[in-house]
């Protein structure tokens, strides 16, 4: 170890206390000779003797000088330079340099009244007013809600924040237009909250709906434009909308933004829907500029239309085909999940948690239910099964792409599901098959159960079942448990696949952790006659398969054996006292 | 022969009060489990009838829970200690055998001390484990979505129903004892009137 001796440490100390010192000096002298900096610029109330018309000038906080730099004393020579704006204003001077007003020879001035910064501000209609927009569809509301910079700029971030404001009530509470309490309202959600401000206040809401974007610089103007696609499709420009409800109490709840932005249809997207898939050309129905009208569409659906040219729907005249399906989005109703099927109809019948007051748990039959679950009686329903994948609360149908690296390429999912390939699911084989995509996928994966129209008849008119027994369901002779269907995503679509009703009960049924029908079954003797009359192999499958529906055998059974005792009990006291 | 004051007249009202709740309770869910047996007409009203009838159970074992908290019952008839535990075979042996011969049952009711060992056991369980979980689980099945993550939690719906309706066959074997029992005082109708007016013989 080598120590430092007392000289080597004087000398540090020495050097230390000399750079000290310096720096010190350094910025005495900085103050010192600061005022002579200072009056190095010439002041410009000095300049404003001369040139009278500028007094008052406003430009920041910049002096004349800040500008025409090239003045050091009074009187200045004749011939000065001019001033350069990208001297200070580097960054816009580079955006603008890109944009069509700087390659139209425009320059800063023309724009900007250098000296008055805020006196005659122009703006894009000071030169571009009355722009027709020909081309772009429904003018007036794009026109009316969003500025020239959302489309003709470099919009980076924009947010769609809707304000209503209720008036002194209290109508809209987050927990009443939140309706499956997941902190976000969806179309359905905004469409019944709609229903209940028409209802409750008959329309008096103030609804503003503000679109603000915030935008990268706005001099860089090009002459590409946001494309409708961009917006409408992609979701490039506005990815946030937040609700305010101003009653008394002021709410802010997120909203789904597309409720606000409808998609379009695109040819890509075409592709894919059932039309697409069938080869059906643009041309094949687009035949003249007029717009398309059930004739078109019966040229194909001619049976489906004998049908519903009948009903109330069609009868009434107010609803045409496309009323409910876009021939551009359509798929099908395989790939429609539950919310999307309600949706269509909830279009037009926007009231109808509040139409349906009498079910009990309103809100909890949609979330098994369709509404032609019920207001179709000639179409086939099935309880109806699907993969699905849960995201911060939303859920996802698993699609064929999401699996099909598990099994290696070109396969058939319902083959590997369907071990011993006899046509039908049994919970064994559904059991292994979910425990394996789960483990691949590790995704909060479960299965969600539906009672949904499994084959569509397009009568929908059937009306008032408040008459009807709740026990056409809640009974096990329901109607859809003889129609029992797992949806399996395959390469081609959605395939139904029929499984065994056994899968509810059966032990473990932590994959069905959302479906339990009130009246759903109760244990028969047959069913205990079976398991007892079983080979000692086969009894434990079959128990497994009675699962829950055990503690109605044991607590009767139990029962039973009580009441026996206390029979006993009974005769033999008698029998004793004698 | 001397009377003993047993019951005071609120854990008499609460009793019988109680115990139709229960009755309803045990209609409405068989109709509500098992709907092809038709006691009430409209399905649609036995569920709201559980409904209500389960709040009102709710706030009678809370009424039953704040009385006993605050006259002090709750120690003296209802916590079993070790002399308790002690006399049970004996009680136990009482009910099985020596009930027949006609000998005196081992235990005299007080107004301080109203349970034997085994009605500690049995009333103890009923009122501590049993009453609380179907109160919890079935407020729970009151608003699905609301708990629907406390739901999940615990292994889905199915399992919630198993666990509600497995605790309701529990109570049903308490109340075919109970009313069995109910008839084994001195006289068979003995401890039902002392449940009417307060006294046992």
């Amino acid at each position: 170890m080598r120590y430092v001796t007392v000289a080597e440490q004087f000398s540090v100390n020495t050097q230390k206390k000399i750079k000290g010192l310096f720096i010190k000096a350094l910025i005495f002298i900085f103050f010192i000779l600061s005022p002579l900096f200072s009056f190095a610029s010439i002041p410009s109330d000095d300049c404003l003797g001369c040139h009278e018309k500028y007094t008052g000038f406003n430009h920041g906080k910049t002096q004349c000088s800040s500008c025409h730099s090239d003045i050091a004393s009074l009187p200045h020579g004749e011939k000065l330079k001019k001033p350069l704006c990208k001297t200070c204003h580097s960054k816009t001077e580079e955006a603008y340099q890109k944009s069509i007003h700087s390659k139209k020879k425009m320059n800063c001035k023309d724009c900007h009244d250098v000296h008055f910064l805020t006196k005659d501000k122009k703006t894009c209609v000071s030169c571009h007013s009355n722009v027709a927009h020909k081309r772009l569809p429904a003018p007036e509301k794009h026109l009316n809600n969003l500025n020239c910079l959302t489309c003709h700029g470099k919009p980076r971030h924009g947010e769609i924040s809707i304000e209503i404001n209720t008036g002194k009530k209290d109508i809209i509470k987050p927990s009443n237009i939140d309706k499956d309490r997941n902190g976000h309202i969806d179309h359905m959600e905004w469409d019944n909250m709609n229903a209940q401000l028409k209802r409750e206040i008959k329309g008096k809401e103030e609804i503003k709906k503000n679109y603000s974007i915030k935008i990268e610089d706005p001099h860089l103007i090009t002459k590409t434009y946001v494309t409708c696609k961009e917006c409408h499709n992609d979701l490039a420009i506005f990815k946030k909308a937040n609700i305010h409800i101003k009653g008394m109490k002021t709410y802010s709840i997120p909203a789904d933004i597309r409720i606000f932005i409808h998609e379009l249809p695109s040819i890509e997207n075409y592709r894919h829907t059932v039309h697409g898939k069938k080869g059906v050309r643009c041309l094949d129905c687009h035949i003249s500029e007029k717009k398309i009208s059930d004739d078109t569409c019966m040229k194909c659906h001619e049976k489906l239309y004998s049908i519903y040219k009948d009903t109330a729907h069609s009868e009434k005249g107010a609803t045409q085909c496309t009323d409910c399906h876009n021939p551009h989005l359509t798929r099908s109703y395989k790939e429609l999940t539950l919310n999307e099927r309600i949706n269509i109809c909830v279009r037009c019948h926007k009231d109808y948690i509040n139409k349906h007051k009498w079910l009990p748990n309103t809100v909890l039959h949609f979330r098994y239910l369709e509404c032609t679950s019920c207001h179709s009686p000639g179409s086939t329903k099935s309880m109806l099964f699907n993969f699905v994948v849960r995201d911060e609360e939303k859920t996802k149908p698993i699609q064929y792409e999401d699996i099909k690296d598990i099994f290696g390429k070109d396969l058939t999912i319902g083959k590997i599901i369907d071990r011993d390939g006899d046509g039908m699911v049994y919970y064994d084989e559904l059991i292994d098959f979910f425990n394996k995509i789960k483990n691949r996928l590790n995704k909060d994966l479960f299965i969600k159960s539906s009672i949904l129209v499994t084959n569509p008849y397009h009568n929908f008119s059937q009306k008032n079942l408040k008459n009807k027994v709740c026990n056409e369901c809640h009974s096990e002779d329901a109607r859809f448990y003889n129609s029992m269907l797992i949806s399996i995503p395959e390469k081609k679509g959605m395939v139904y696949m029929p499984v065994k009703k056994t899968i509810l009960a059966a032990f473990p049924t932590s994959i069905f952790i959302d479906m339990c029908l009130l009246g759903e079954g109760k244990i028969r003797p047959a069913e205990i006659r079976a398991i007892l009359k079983a080979n000692w192999k086969d009894k434990p499958k079959l128990v497994n398969e009675l699962g829950f529906k055990l503690i109605d055998f044991i607590g009767i059974t139990i029962s039973f054996i009580i009441l026996g005792v206390i029979i006993i009990h009974i005769i033999l006291r008698i029998v004793v006292k004698k | 022969m001397s009377k003993i004051y047993l019951h005071p007249l609120p854990v008499r009202i609460w009793h019988w009060l109680n115990a139709f709740i229960v009755i309803m309770l045990f209609l409405t869910g068989l109709q509500l489990r098992v709907p092809s047996v038709n006691i009430f007409s409209d399905y649609r009203i036995v569920v709201l009838m559980h409904k209500y009838f389960g709040y009102a159970m709710t706030l009678s074992f809370f009424f039953w829970l704040v009385y006993y908290i605050f006259t002090g019952g709750l120690i003296k008839h209802y916590v079993i200690g070790i002399k308790d535990i002690k006399a049970m075979p004996g009680q136990a042996l009482y009910y099985a055998y020596r009930i027949f011969k006609n000998e005196k049952n081992p235990f005299e009711p007080a107004f301080d001390n109203k349970f034997n060992p085994l009605q500690k056991l049995a009333y103890a369980s009923v009122m501590f484990i049993l009453t609380p979980i179907i109160i919890i689980s079935g407020i729970m099945f009151s608003d699905i979505i609301t708990f629907f993550s406390w739901i999940e939690a615990i292994g889905g719906i199915r399992v919630l129903d198993a666990i509600h309706v497995a605790i309701a066959y529990i109570f049903l074997f308490y109340l075919i004892i109970h009313l069995y029992m109910a008839t084994i005082g001195k006289r068979f109708y003995s401890h039902i009137k002392a449940m009417f007016t307060g006294f046992e013989d």
